[in-house]
């Protein structure tokens, strides 16, 4: 009896060292992910053939932005390999790190499925499919508006393609995605082959090139385009939040609850379309940020939405700024595709999930 | 007291398929009217046309003397709470969370100072407080009903639909979750319940609506609808009506 009682007593006071907990996680996590990215950015800076010491390149910053300080790289060639090369780089690596994941993060919210992705579901070939068409046909599209805005296109027909095909009342299920996202991606990819057939063979090298992924030779007005579309599709994702929530107790529900559904499901495409479209147009086809990312966020911060969002900005950034660096250091003399790289470690990451996903629901047919 | 709903000759066919047929029912507020018949006689269908779901081929619904279409999605959501059959939510949200999702219509108005309140009153109703930091995906089928009774209760509507929200539950929480549906219509709510057990339906209910196939078999007081004879046609098995010693009738099948 004694027992009984105590337990009674003990539940509220453990349920409020519950929300304790939760309160200072994730200030926490945010903090430290900030941290990681500071430290990134000036790693990646710092690091590649031309080494800089990390006051150089505070220093160099500095300067760039009209502050002189003892600090600053004593040669020019420094000061603008920094400003040239590597700054725009790093600028771009966290632009398509955070529209990545913040782009996996809202496409999760509306498929109410963890495992919905642009790389997974075809997103991201689709955009790839418009980007192919943009370096092709040259002329007004082979500009760096012209391959953003073809990018856009491609990844809105697709995420269109998808979300039509893959729900039925008013729910996703696994089985259905992932068999649209093959098809999706099939035929997208049958597309990308077809436009480098049909291509002269500078067309060819680039587009092979471009889709393994890479933010080599980023500059500064492709990172403003990519910049200001994140900026922009991600602030209205964040506007969203409250409303993703209610998404989570299905559409129905989330209706009666004064949603409406259809409208916020269209933003929520376009949304997608532009990040994924930004990212792919300039960096490639890069798959599984956003599925590891939000993922891991939300493993740590609970589902809800502003803090997911929030923690997949900057967990995307940072793992874009870090796997960046490591794919231009890691072999001597060549760069690794940034695409391989976080397919290499997405792949095994989404196998991980599947098997989860399906344990839960009780196996699929 | 007013009208809360008005549901007037609706009828909703799909294809072929007559789901309701001719319907009328107006319910009041302050009374809960219990729907009750065999599965597919159509509870839910009517359910979901009074929430506005589902458009009647033919018919008219009007909410407080207004016509469904007029309303806007969160004039409902202020008006009226469903809670439907079946529950899910997409990821691990955790109780509190969901609970506080039923306040998402107040957000932004004078009412939201009450939410914390709303929500705790809620949960404490639908005994769901001890749960309150667990994940949703982590309870019984049971717990998730009533947590979503809480959610439901949460909305602080003038008008609840519930579909079977004594589905899964033991025996206690029966019985609490249809006080609670008294003591909201006490205070002045329309309640419509769809009910399996018609004992229950004729303890708690004012009217009660028996469907078959579509149509509307008998409404009135549970005294004066539970029949036998007509209970027979309705579900196809024989059935005794019986007293209980307070009053009400008790429906137990002929075994």
């Amino acid at each position: 009896m004694t027992d009984v009682a105590a337990a009674k007593a003990d539940a509220p006071a453990s349920a409020a060292a519950g929300r304790q907990r939760g309160r200072w996680r994730a200030p926490v996590l945010l903090a430290a992910l900030t941290l990681l990215l500071v430290l990134g950015m000036i790693a990646s800076a710092g690091v590649g053939q031309l080494t800089v010491s990390v006051t150089e390149v505070i220093g160099a910053l500095l300067q760039g932005i009209g502050v002189d300080t003892s600090w600053a790289p004593a040669t020019d060639v420094t000061y603008q390999a920094l400003w040239q090369i590597r700054f725009p780089r790093v600028a771009m690596s966290l632009a398509v790190g955070a529209a990545l994941a913040i782009a996996g993060a809202v496409m999760q919210a509306i498929f109410g499925n963890p495992l919905a992705e642009p790389g997974v579901v075809g997103v991201s070939s689709g955009a790839a499919l418009g980007a192919a068409l943009a370096i092709v046909s040259g002329g007004v599209f082979a500009g760096v508006f012209g391959m953003a805005a073809m990018a856009f296109v491609g990844g809105v027909g697709a995420t269109l393609l998808v979300y039509f095909m893959a729900r039925s009342q008013g729910r996703t299920e696994v089985v259905t995605l992932l068999l649209t996202g093959i098809a999706v991606n099939a035929f997208a990819g049958a597309g990308v082959a077809l436009v480098i057939f049909i291509g002269d063979s500078a067309a060819r090298e680039q587009i092979v090139f471009w889709q393994l992924g890479s933010l080599n030779g980023s500059r500064w007005n492709e990172v403003a385009v990519v910049a200001s579309l994140t900026l922009v599709a991600g602030s209205v994702a964040f506007a969203l939040a409250r409303r993703y929530d209610l998404l989570a107790l299905g559409e129905r529900t989330a209706g009666h609850l004064g949603l409406r559904v259809e409208r916020l499901r269209v933003i929520s495409i376009i949304v997608v379309a532009v990040l994924t479209g930004a990212a792919v147009a300039f960096a490639g086809i890069i798959a599984f940020v956003g599925l590891v990312v939000p993922h891991a966020v939300r493993m740590m911060l609970g589902p809800a939405h502003k803090m997911l969002l929030a923690g997949s900005l900057l967990g995307g950034a940072v793992l874009m700024v870090w796997a960046d660096l490591f794919a231009r250091t890691a072999v001597t003399g060549a760069e690794l595709p940034i695409g391989l790289l976080t397919s290499l470690i997405g792949g095994p990451f989404f196998f991980w999930l599947l098997r989860r996903a399906r344990s839960r629901q009780g196996g699929w047919a | 007291m007013s009208v809360a709903f008005s549901v007037d000759e609706v009828s909703v066919r799909i294809g072929d398929a007559t789901l309701v047929d001719r319907v009328s029912l107006d319910v009041e507020h302050g009374e809960i009217v219990a729907l009750v018949g065999p599965n597919g006689a159509g509870k839910s269908t009517l359910l979901g046309v009074m929430a506005g779901d589902r458009t009647p081929s033919e018919g008219r619904v009007t909410c407080d003397e207004r016509a469904i279409t007029q309303w806007n999605a969160l004039e409902l959501a202020r008006h009226r709470a469903v809670l439907p059959q079946d529950n899910h939510v997409a990821f691990s949200f955790r109780v509190r969370e969901v609970v506080d999702m039923g306040r998402a219509p107040w957000r932004g108005t004078a009412d939201e100072e009450d939410d914390d309140a709303a929500v705790a009153t809620a949960m404490a109703e639908a005994d769901v407080t001890h749960l309150a930091e667990r994940t949703f995906t982590s309870l019984s089928g049971g717990e998730r009903a009533r947590v979503s009774l809480a959610r439901v209760l949460a909305q602080r509507t003038q008008a609840l639909l519930l579909d079977e929200p004594t589905a899964a539950l033991d025996l206690k929480h029966q019985e609490d979750v249809l006080k609670v549906a008294r003591a909201q219509a006490r205070a002045g709510a329309a309640v419509v319940v769809v009910l399996h057990d018609l004992s229950l339906a004729a303890a708690y209910a004012d009217r009660i609506a028996v469907m078959e196939r579509g149509t509307l078999a008998a409404l009135g007081a549970p005294r004066d609808v539970l029949d036998a004879h007509m209970l027979e046609r309705v579900y196809g098995v024989p059935v005794r009506v019986l007293d209980d010693p307070d009053g009400t009738p008790i429906v137990v099948p002929v075994r």
